[in-house]
């Protein structure tokens, strides 16, 4: 199968193809002059010289400058021969690091079953991961090869999600591809901002299977209310926990998919799968002081959400309605509350201002803004002038920095997690994404590693143009 | 004389239409060449198609115009009420020359294997076969931009291979006069005799400058021959596509048109080589058209066929 990188160019390609033969058409030559000792007898036809002539000794000339043409488009194209792929791979993604937690047999052990697990007419590709001591992303078929490599700091999801989809795009035989994920999950390897970034690193859903029980558990900010198992709905679920002094945090409308829940997955905190929320604040969008912030926001100004909400309002989440038209862009600044610092995100490419669609980070504490559902202190109250969820930003060098300044600052209490403890039921539905297909084509994931084209049909081109050059010259003489 | 076997006609060899000009030149040498024609259309030994006035009684033919009245049977005639005139087998000592015309156009290959001026070659040089083992004294000249006398008619051991030699040297270039040349070799004769000329018959001042030096040599008794060589495409019958024209002998003339779609071209040729022939027979010259894609045996056969029995070749 052969693929094209900018199909784009093969249609100029043919265009510029078409121009020679039109003008080959179009050409009109007088007559070629021949002898004839009867010439006498002619009678002279003026038509003769204005007839457009044919001219059989220039057609290789024309069939060389057509495939002049149609060659070195289809070489700027991008043309590359992609292998047939027809084998259903399964992917065992091995966190390696989860050795100094669970132990090499353990781990050893947890591959094996789950490589007997695999359906029959899987093949099975094992993609190994570490941080070497180097700190480099060590990646191996076998795992074993970097039980002895393993280095500082531990390796992250977003590690692990990177090795993925290196390795599988280099697959070349793979058409369909479902992975397995064997880690211990731990706040260890918890990447912020992965929530955000969990589709783009790998578009499907991945079976996350913890490789053993954690050798520390902690989860020393969780009251026995919060970590009560809850039933969620698949439109709207509310979180709620405490702080560390009893204090609730009330996330309201958290429906799936709202600007708030994939904030909050920005953060480190997804929704979902949560305790029961015992106190429920939300904001009444009725209420005269929600219209007067939407006014505001849409006038350009910069919001800064503090004290107590009103109160008794409806789980439709954090209203933020964009305005009509997007206003004139503004410093891009995160305001917290009184008394801290502002954060300046100018690093981060961002329209500026309240643009349409951006997201109000604004989770309650004891009727208090904050900006996660751990406790955060004193609590604060976010307003972002760019979008979290924005593509070209979930790439941006600095927008994980962002997202760690905006807890650092927010949720003072939040570095307090035990890196030890076990992910949360959001946290880990962030990096399963069971929303995402299950089976994905590994031809879409990265560049085709086939045989690129381009070099050979740039050869053919010249030798194409040398052949011009010479019919032309040998037309002239 | 020589006793001469008796004549079986002169009936080409049935291969003889495999002998293309194209085949031809592919053997070399014109001494092959005229050999191999030669043997087509002469199997064994045949009495000589040249018939003439020498002491033997041959035959009697039909009277035409131009036919000596000295030669008369009157006594035929008183029986029969018809004329008819005595045909002799022709004296060795005739002399004839062969005149061929190397002027610019008879260069033209055209749609042919062959120039004009190699074919004539090739016919020349089966004539001078045919006519030197008669026992002719046989010369050449050419009318070129200049009569070029190449070698005076002799009949002697070797002379057929000075001839042919003769023959390959002759190159077409500039512009012929075939009337002046057909003078200087009349005048070049002793006595009469038989001129060939092998041409293609085109002259800038049309075809009677030519008919009226045929009619001076007739005049003084010359047997004069005339072989017309010419290609399809001049004569219009294989279309010539549209292209900027021009006679070889006159290159800054050029005429765009297109023979192919002018159906008027083809007549006119015809015309030109029709009033050719009727003048070169009211003159009792003999007139043998030939166009470059023909065989030349069974052409040559055809001719010298009707030759020896008497009777004028098609025109």
């Amino acid at each position: 199968m052969i693929a094209a990188l900018a199909p784009g160019f093969l249609a100029v390609g043919a265009l510029f193809a078409a121009l020679p033969v039109v003008l080959h058409l179009l050409s009109r030559r007088p007559p070629d002059r021949e002898a004839l000792p009867t010439a006498r007898f002619l009678v002279e036809d003026r038509r003769t010289l204005l007839r457009p002539t044919r001219r059989p000794s220039d057609l290789p000339l024309l069939v060389v400058r057509v495939l002049f043409a149609l060659v070195l488009g289809a070489a700027f194209a991008g043309l590359t021969w992609l292998p047939e792929r027809t084998e259903r791979v399964r992917v065992l993604l091995v966190d390696v690091d989860a050795v100094g937690e669970v132990g090499a047999d353990q781990l050893t052990a947890a591959v094996g079953a789950a490589t007997s697990a695999t359906s029959e007419g899987w093949a099975v590709r094992t993609v190994a991961y570490a941080r070497g001591a180097d700190g480099s992303l060590l990646t191996s078929h076998d795992p074993t090869t970097l039980f002895d490599r393993i280095g500082e700091p531990r390796s992250t999801a977003h590690d692990g999600l990177r090795a993925l989809r290196s390795v599988v795009g280099e697959e070349t035989r793979a058409d369909s591809v479902e992975v397995v994920w064997l880690l211990q999950p731990t706040w260890r390897q918890w990447s912020r901002g992965i929530g955000l970034t969990r589709p783009t690193l790998w578009p499907g859903a991945i079976q996350v299977r913890p490789v053993g029980e954690p050798s520390t558990r902690a989860a020393p900010t969780t009251t026995p209310e919060a970590t009560a198992p809850e039933a969620t709905t698949a439109e709207t679920t509310t979180q709620e926990t405490t702080a560390q002094e009893n204090d609730r945090i009330g996330v309201v409308g958290l429906a799936v998919g709202s600007p708030v829940h994939r904030a909050l997955e920005a953060l480190g905190r997804p929704a979902g799968g949560g305790p029961t929320a015992s106190t429920v604040i939300g904001i009444d969008p009725a209420t005269d002081l929600l219209d007067r912030l939407v006014s505001a926001a849409e006038a350009g100004g910069t919001i800064v959400l503090s004290g107590t909400l009103p109160q008794g309002g409806t789980h439709a989440g954090l209203p933020w309605r964009p305005g009509p038209s997007a206003p004139e862009p503004t410093t891009p600044t995160v305001l917290v509350h009184p008394g801290r610092s502002p954060l300046s995100t100018s690093a981060i490419p961002s329209p500026g201002g309240p643009a349409p669609g951006a997201f109000v980070v604004a989770v309650t504490e004891a009727g208090h803004p904050a900006a996660a559902y751990r406790p955060i202190g004193d609590g604060c109250v976010v307003y972002s002038a760019i979008r979290l969820d924005d593509p070209e930003l979930s790439s941006a060098s600095g927008y994980v920095d962002y997202l760690d300044d905006l807890i650092d600052v927010c949720s003072a209490s939040a570095r307090g997690i035990d890196p030890g403890a076990p992910l949360d039921p959001g946290a880990m539905s962030s990096l399963a994404r069971a929303d995402l297909p299950a089976r994905i084509a590994a031809a879409d994931l990265g560049s085709p590693a086939g045989t690129k084209l381009a070099p050979w049909l740039l050869l053919l081109a010249l030798a194409l143009l040398g052949c011009e050059v010479a019919l032309t010259r040998r037309r002239a003489a | 004389m020589t006793p001469r076997p008796p004549t079986h006609g002169a009936d080409a060899d049935p291969g003889a239409d495999l002998l293309t000009p194209d085949v031809l030149e592919g053997l070399g040498s014109l001494e092959l060449v005229a050999r191999t024609i030669v043997r087509g259309f002469i199997s064994g030994a045949h009495r000589s198609p040249f018939l003439g006035s020498g002491e033997d009684f041959s035959r009697h033919r039909a009277y035409q115009q131009g036919d000596d009245v000295r030669r008369l049977d009157w006594r035929l005639y008183a029986r029969t009420d018809r004329l008819y005139v005595r045909l002799f087998e022709e004296a060795s000592n005739l002399q004839a020359f062969l005149l061929l015309d190397t002027s610019a156009s008879m260069g033209f290959v055209g749609d042919g294997a062959v120039s004009k001026l190699r074919y004539g070659q090739f016919v020349a040089a089966a004539l001078a076969h045919v006519m030197l083992r008669s026992g002719d004294a046989v010369g050449l000249a050419s009318a070129g931009a200049a009569t070029g006398f190449h070698l005076p008619p002799r009949n002697r051991p070797g002379h057929l291979h000075d001839l042919l030699v003769g023959l390959e040297r002759l190159r077409a270039d500039g512009s012929g006069s075939s009337p002046n040349a057909l003078d200087e070799v009349g005048s070049a004769l002793r006595r009469r005799g038989r001129v060939v000329l092998i041409s293609d018959g085109l002259s800038e001042d049309g075809s009677e400058p030519l008919l009226e030096a045929v009619g001076r040599l007739r005049a003084r008794g010359d047997e004069v021959i005339v072989v017309r060589i010419a290609t399809r495409i001049e004569l219009g019958e294989r279309g010539g596509a549209a292209a900027r024209y021009f006679d070889p002998e006159r290159p800054d003339d050029v005429i765009a048109a297109a023979p192919s779609s002018d159906p008027g071209f083809r007549q006119r040729v015809a015309d030109y080589y029709e009033t050719l022939r009727r003048g070169l027979e009211e003159r009792g010259a003999e007139y043998v058209p030939l166009t470059t894609d023909q065989p030349l045996t069974s052409a040559l056969a055809g001719w010298l066929t009707a030759r020896v029995r008497g009777e004028r070749a098609p025109s």
